[in-house]
């Protein structure tokens, strides 16, 4: 595919879009948490990756290439929109970014199971969100994605100790948070 | 860590409790994993956290499957093609464009420094005049309280007591 796209095939491209596009998205969605945004930024990451396709090296694999892209505009687009915020009270943005995720669900659940099932993910989603930048990526790469530390270390850029180290430090505060949940519930 | 009755170190409540995400996910050494699972096995109270920190962490992580919406190749075409396709206009709850709020932030950020280093500037040379003819009363009070009547409660006490003595 890669070969195709660096001798400049119209088709190429688009499959490479129709099979990493969910995939992108969906990251993006995770981190995000608005669906308009993140087909704003898949949008992004697919014409950057078009004008830098040329420069891919082909011992990384496309995946981590086009999550790294992604995890890049994403937290760029994360610190903008922070900023807009800041500067201009945006509270529709706010209002959006509170709502909780949408999971279409393949296995069909009752209503009082799905009704759990969304309440406790939200508990442990707005304990992610709450957590510094940093660790947080690593949260959604790792819990959501399902990706291993290796292929996390090689997407952020950092090494395999500084993946583990985020993690680390992550679940701990989110155990924290969690069990102060569970107190005050009591 | 603590050492209990055997000698042996044994893990605090708090530290166990700190680690129990990382001892869901395995995410610890042999070693810690074992400590853990000691501390659990005779802490009810630990037992009760981690069971429920359980049931939160480790409930099925939701699919995703948010397809991109079918326009959104198209788009991404266009930009190819060099034709920047921009995003829909950002509009705050009411209706203005999110761009318009930024001047208008600053404007009343600039007001409102303006007015405060109105209110709270130095007094006008009227209002100096006034607070030093306030202070002079203050002195003058005080000046005549040093001239006490001869005989007050405290001098006849201090005479008093001289008389006995």
């Amino acid at each position: 595919m890669i070969e195709k796209q660096r001798n400049e095939d119209p088709l190429a491209f688009e499959d490479l879009f129709m099979r990493f596009s969910p995939m992108v998205c969906n990251v993006l969605y995770r981190m995000l948490r608005n669906k308009q945004d993140a087909e704003e930024i898949t949008q992004e990451v697919f014409f950057q990756a078009y004008k830098s396709i040329k420069d891919f090296r082909a011992e990384a694999q496309l995946s981590t290439w086009l999550y790294r892209i992604a995890v890049n505009l994403g937290l760029n687009h994360q610190r903008k929109r922070k900023y807009e915020r800041w500067l201009c009270l945006d509270l529709y943005s706010l209002k959006d970014e509170h709502h909780s995720l949408n999971y279409p669900d393949k296995i069909s659940l009752g209503p009082a199971d799905t009704m759990v099932r969304q309440e406790t993910e939200t508990i442990v989603r707005e304990a992610i969100d709450a957590l510094p930048e940093k660790q947080r990526t690593a949260v959604i790469l790792s819990r959501y994605e399902g990706l291993p530390y290796e292929e996390i270390a090689r997407i952020l850029e950092i090494s395999l100790a500084s993946v583990e180290s985020r993690l680390h430090r992550a679940k701990k505060t989110l155990a924290k948070k969690l069990l102060e949940f569970q107190e005050r519930k009591k | 860590m603590s050492k209990d009755k055997h000698g042996e170190t044994q893990m605090t409540h708090e530290k166990v409790q700190k680690k129990l995400l990382l001892f869901l996910d395995a995410d610890l050494s042999f070693e810690e994993m074992q400590k853990i699972r000691d501390h659990l096995s005779l802490c009810p109270v630990c037992k009760k956290k981690h069971d429920a920190l359980a049931a939160l962490w480790r409930h099925p992580v939701p699919p995703i499957r948010e397809a991109p919406t079918p326009g959104l190749w198209l788009k991404v075409q266009a930009r190819i093609r060099g034709n920047r396709v921009l995003p829909a206009k950002r509009r705050t709850v009411s209706g203005m464009p999110a761009w318009i709020l930024q001047p208008l932030g600053a404007l009343v950020l600039i007001i409102s420094i303006l007015l405060g280093l109105y209110l709270g500037s130095p007094v006008t040379p009227a209002e100096q005049v006034a607070v030093q003819q306030d202070n002079t009363g203050v002195e003058w009070g005080l000046d005549h309280f040093d001239m006490l009547p001869p005989t007050t409660l405290g001098s006849s006490l201090i005479e008093g007591s001289a008389i006995k003595n």
